[in-house]
């Protein structure tokens, strides 16, 4: 139950009983006093770390942090030219486009033309010889 | 007394949703205050769980660029060195388990660090007896010492943490208190 109370800690009432039990049996004295010394002595480890390591760690994230900024640049200006070179090109396109449906047009119109008058000059043409005669 | 520990969470909860909301930003200044203030923390996990003190300068910097780079999935909702550490704990695995692959002849010329990082990092008489015997514990016993008396962290957490259930990490304790107990005990 001791090395419990450490590990994952002991409801109070079981806290107050170890107390007294750890008072009374020398054997359970030692074990306690064994593992608070273990956990004592894990608490004392101190590491020597170079000073200069978290200016070199905060220089390789500031370099990371940077580095998307150009990509993102380049994507904008990228984009940017595509508009400004997309706009003339579909004018042209447009532009032509409405030349050649002006062109059908016109064909269109005079082959109607052409179809319809001689239609509609026909009675002309039948009633001719009637007054004629 | 309650009123206490309530302050101490809700503190902490703000303190973690502060974190996540800098990380989502990519603040650098908020990164050079973590690094100010975990910089030892993960070391020392790093040195716990591997003892290769040779490539922990290269895990640490590795971790703290992820922390940027992945700095979105850290939702606060957690403490943020168990997140550090679960990062530094899945990289350092890997690049262990990538070293294990390298031939024996590339290993050969890999400079070989013989003193126990633990025996030139005990400050004092009690530390000094738990040196060689922590170097020869297993490790998964080392982080989970190093996590429930220097972090004080949880069972829960450390489970979540090293993704484990709670009586694995409970039993890993106990089995490496009781192995460092007896070498204390052989000690004395």
């Amino acid at each position: 139950m001791a090395g419990e109370a450490r590990i994952s800690g002991i409801a109070p009432q079981d806290a107050l009983w170890l107390r007294s039990h750890v008072a009374d049996c020398a054997e359970c004295a030692q074990y306690e006093e064994e593992v608070e010394g273990v956990v004592r002595g894990l608490r004392s480890f101190a590491f020597d770390i170079d000073p200069a390591m978290n200016q070199r760690i905060l220089n390789a994230a500031a370099g990371r942090v940077r580095q998307p900024m150009p990509a993102r640049w380049w994507a904008l200006a990228a984009a940017v030219v595509l508009v400004v070179a997309a706009v003339p090109v579909y004018k042209g396109v447009r532009d032509a486009r409405r030349e050649k449906a002006d062109a059908l047009l016109m064909e269109e119109v005079e082959s109607r033309v052409w179809r319809v008058v001689p239609v509609a000059m026909e009675p002309l043409t039948q009633s001719q010889p009637e007054g004629s005669k | 007394m309650p009123v206490e520990v309530m302050q101490i969470s809700q503190s902490g909860e703000c303190e973690a949703e502060r974190i996540a909301r800098g990380l989502r930003r990519k603040d650098l200044t908020l990164v050079r205050e973590l690094v100010e203030r975990y910089q030892y923390r993960l070391v020392r996990y790093l040195m716990f769980l591997t003892a290769r003190r040779e490539c922990v300068e290269d895990w640490a910097q590795e971790t703290w660029v992820r922390v940027l780079d992945r700095g979105r999935q850290y939702d606060g909702r957690s403490r943020f060195e168990t997140w550090l550490f679960s990062i530094a704990r899945n990289l350092a695995i890997d690049d262990l388990r990538r070293r294990q692959n390298v031939s024996l002849e590339e290993a050969r010329n890999e400079p070989l660090d013989l003193t126990s990082p633990f025996v030139t990092a005990a400050r004092n008489e009690e530390a000094a007896r738990l040196a060689s015997a922590l170097g020869g514990l297993e490790p998964i016993y080392r982080e989970a010492l190093l996590l429930r008396f220097h972090e004080d962290l949880s069972l829960q957490e450390i489970s979540h943490l090293v993704g484990a259930p709670i009586p694995t990490v409970a039993s890993r304790i106990r089995r490496g208190l009781e192995r460092l107990r007896l070498h204390w005990k052989s000690a004395s």
